[in-house]
């Protein structure tokens, strides 16, 4: 198969079908404009295939974030619609919402773990989606809940560091945490906001190796955002470019080139990342 | 001038103060003691009780709605505004004489003090860690305690006991004006000329407050 | 041949951590505090039987107080006049020892650990000192009158007052000083020229802040026999003039309320966006109308100390150690410095 050598060329290719029907994730014709003038996505449309680990590159300000916080409703959409898991999420409110974000993880840049708390509690606040009524303290929560956040941690190799208190881990450490409290409701879909931004390049390996394995051992649907190339070629099944709020590259990466995707970004700033 | 006069008086005036005596009143003094403590402690608990809610509705991140937030938040600041003194003396003159008075004016002062530490602390809290948490389908109650509570809990704690100890150095003033503790029996002290006791009070009071720190500094940093 | 099977229970790792001595300790402490708060309240008998006859006490009360007997207006201009007197002179005297006590206590001030040491403990042993406990003893020395209240006013701010000025000669930037003594100018000339002028808006925010404190404090001094409007207050309540005394209890929360909006509009003004405010609203009427203030200004939080010195690094912006002052504090764990809050100096229990 011949590469294309221009970027127009890449962004005239026809995006990869997936049945929107079916898959897990899709989005039609999505816009969101913030006050006062900013358009952070315009028109995107894609679909996100089950069990796929699909990849949102980008730099920042292309929209990314946003596009990822419209999939579990933290934003809505101005226009077009979003659907998750066979629902429309701008119509889903409350104990709904709540029901359809059981399934959905969410793992950040920042981490997002309270400090002060051990790993152990943090990821059992991961299931309160699951549980009724709110907890304070380890105590409170039920040992079901205690024995699967251990399972999750057990997972991601921290089961010694249950007790310590989260802001005394690494980063590497704080972002596995994390996961675990993303997987400790059994969710199908898992989406990651530049989960390695913020870690060195040896930790940023072990979270994307972690991530890939337990996708494949969950079958979960990923989608996670990224803004290094290389990662993204390395990790995706399949990537999705954004620039400026527009979706300019949807293809499998066994399709592309390093260098055909960094010229896409080259094209953005002098320096493609 | 009168100052030097006053200067060369020191070591006379100094010596009526010592040695620290008790006049023969020692279990009354320490009686009075612990209702100055009860009156500090009453106060505290009567005060965080109700500056809880009040913190967390004035909170700009945490009320309902704005408008809540203001409400409150100007609420607090007016019973800052007041004195304490001058609230114990409102509250004695009309529920009379006694302790009941300075704990309800400690009270008032400590929920003043109390429920602005407590908003804000609330409103410096970390969001991203409830995004996270709402995230993955917690309701609103359940963010609050499961994240915002507990970033503030440790500097909610740690204000309170100090609080306490706040409150106990003006519990003991307060009794000189009638609301009730040692602070009375230091005017009279004063008033019979009886030095020494005023010394030994002195030293009762201030071996208290350092017992009172000391357990301060130490919850401090363990519920860091 | 028998085979004997070892059943062996499978170790279920541990969900819930093993309580800490710690943790223990200050789980009992707080248990302990809030049963003894309780129980202070039962004991004193704070219940709603109480309050209830006390609301009934108070409605009767004021129905028969009013009108009240506001002294006239010479009666009542001297008796301010007094007690303002006494209150700047003692925070003059307060910030001029303070000063002292801080430049000797400061690092890039003080070369010697061993005066350092000594100016601290002086500073800390001020602390401790109460200003009723000072007057009753310094009116035996200068006999009645404001010499004493002056002294005990001024003697016992020096321990806040020194505190912060101390830390904030530390916290500043030292560099102005470094480079006027590389150019051979003596200690004395150091300070005066470079480390002065840079704390010089701490020195007046504090001092102004404590010139608030110090008035609420100046009033429990009348009941010993220091002049001024606590004294006109206490010969009223002695005699039951309530209407006397209520109208004089109201001046005094005037005072209260006028002293800081000025003194929170002065420190405002000296240290920026940055410092709190004026507890009342007043300044946001002025504001909206200059159009240069915002509601947001007039309450905002604390803002986020400076990273800890002991350089902990801080997972998140919490506000430091309690609010130090008796009553208020526009930071709370330093001095206020030119460029906001100074950093958590976090050291238990502050100061009054």
């Amino acid at each position: 198969m011949t590469s294309a050598t221009t970027p127009a060329d890449i962004e005239q290719r026809v995006p990869h079908w997936v049945d929107p029907e079916s898959a897990p994730l899709s989005m039609r014709g999505v816009t969101k404009f913030f006050a006062p003038s900013t358009t952070a996505l315009d028109d995107v449309s894609f679909a996100v295939e089950e069990s796929s680990f699909t990849v949102l590159l980008g730099l920042s300000g292309s929209g990314k974030s946003t596009l990822l916080r419209l999939v579990n409703g933290l934003h809505l959409p101005t226009s077009g619609t979003v659907q998750v898991l066979g629902r429309d999420i701008s119509a889903t409110k409350g104990a709904a919402l709540r029901s359809l974000r059981r399934d959905i993880g969410m793992v950040f840049q920042q981490f997002h773990l309270v400090g002060s708390m051990t790993a152990l509690e943090n990821v059992c606040a991961g299931a309160l989606g699951s549980l009724r009524g709110p907890r304070f303290g380890l105590i409170t929560y039920p040992k079901s809940v205690r024995q699967s956040a251990l399972e999750q941690l057990e997972r991601v190799g921290l089961a010694d560091q249950r007790f310590q208190r989260a802001d005394t881990l690494s980063g590497g450490q704080q972002q596995r945490v994390a996961v675990a409290r993303a997987l400790v409701q059994r969710p199908r879909i898992l989406l990651a906001d530049e989960p390695v931004a913020s870690l060195d390049p040896e930790s940023s390996d072990q979270i994307m190796t972690l991530i890939s394995q337990i996708a494949k051992e969950d079958n979960l649907t990923v989608l996670c955002t990224l803004h290094q190339v290389n990662l993204a070629m390395e990790w995706g099944d399949r990537i999705i470019g954004l620039r400026q709020g527009q979706l300019v590259l949807d293809e499998l990466t066994a399709n592309l080139t390093t260098e055909e995707t960094m010229e896409i970004y080259a094209s953005v700033s002098g320096a493609g990342r | 001038m009168r100052f030097f006069e006053g200067f060369a008086r020191l070591p006379e005036v100094t010596a009526r103060f010592l040695p620290p005596s008790d006049g023969g009143h020692l279990v009354l003094l320490l009686e009075q003691l612990l209702i100055t403590f009860q009156i500090a402690l009453a106060g505290t608990l009567l005060g965080a009780v109700i500056a809880l809610p009040v913190g967390v509705l004035a909170a700009r991140n945490v009320a309902p709605n704005p408008t809540t937030a203001k409400v409150f938040r100007t609420i607090i600041v007016v019973t800052r505004g007041i004195p304490e003194l001058i609230l114990a003396i409102v509250f004695v003159i009309v529920t009379g004489m006694g302790p009941v008075a300075g704990a309800l004016a400690l009270a008032v002062g400590a929920m003043g003090l109390l429920s602005k530490l407590v908003a804000d602390s609330l409103e410096e809290t970390d969001t991203r860690v409830q995004t996270a948490l709402r995230a993955n389908g917690a309701t609103e109650w359940q963010v609050f305690f499961g994240a915002t509570l507990r970033q503030v809990a440790p500097a909610v704690i740690a204000h309170v006991i100090y609080q306490l100890d706040v409150n106990f150095r003006s519990a003991t003033l307060l009794g000189v004006v009638g609301a009730g503790g040692i602070g009375f029996y230091l005017l009279n002290a004063n008033r019979v000329l009886q030095f020494e006791v005023v010394t030994f009070i002195l030293v009762l009071v201030v071996a208290v407050v350092l017992a009172l720190e000391a357990i301060a500094v130490l919850l401090r940093y363990i519920v860091r | 041949m028998l085979t004997t099977l070892v059943v062996e229970k499978p170790e279920t790792p541990r969900t819930l951590n093993t309580p800490t001595p710690a943790g223990v300790l200050a789980t009992v402490i707080m248990l302990a505090f809030v049963t003894a708060g309780a129980w202070a309240v039962a004991e004193l008998k704070i219940n709603a039987a109480t309050l209830v006859r006390g609301w009934e006490n108070a409605v009767r009360f004021f129905r028969n107080v009013m009108p009240l007997d506001f002294p006239g207006l010479a009666e009542l201009w001297e008796m301010t006049a007094l007690t303002l007197a006494i209150v700047v002179s003692a925070t003059v005297l307060a910030v001029v020892l303070s000063l002292i006590a801080a430049l000797l206590a400061a690092r890039p001030t003080s070369k010697s650990p061993a005066v350092r040491a000594t100016a601290r403990f002086f500073i800390v042993l001020m602390r401790a000192a109460p200003e009723l406990i000072l007057a009753i003893f310094f009116i035996r020395v200068f006999g009645f009158g404001s010499m004493a209240g002056i002294l005990a006013l001024g003697l016992s701010s020096i321990g806040m007052v020194g505190k912060l000025y101390a830390d904030a000669i530390e916290d500043a930037d030292d560099g102005p000083r470094e480079a006027v003594e590389t150019n051979g100018a003596g200690r004395i000339q150091q300070i005066f020229g470079a480390t002065l002028p840079t704390v010089m808006p701490a020195i007046v925010a504090t001092g102004l802040h404590r010139f608030d404190i110090n008035l609420r404090n100046s009033v429990i001094l009348g009941w010993v026999g220091v002049g001024g409007i606590g004294m006109e207050l206490s010969t009223a309540l002695s005699v039951r003039q309530y209407d006397r005394g209520l109208a004089l209890a109201l001046v005094v929360l005037a005072l209260c309320i006028i002293t800081e909006i000025v003194s929170g509009m002065w420190r405002s003004r000296l240290l920026g966006r940055r410092a709190e405010p004026s507890r009342f609203g007043f300044l946001w009427l002025f504001g909206k109308m200059k159009g240069r203030w915002s509601p947001e200004l007039l309450d905002a939080p604390p803002h986020p100390p400076a990273p800890s010195r002991r350089g902990m690094p801080r997972a998140s912006a919490r506000p430091c150690s309690p609010a130090c002052s008796w009553r208020s504090s526009p930071c709370p764990c330093g001095p206020p410095t030119s460029t906001g809050c100074a950093s958590s100096r976090a050291s238990p229990a502050c100061l009054r």
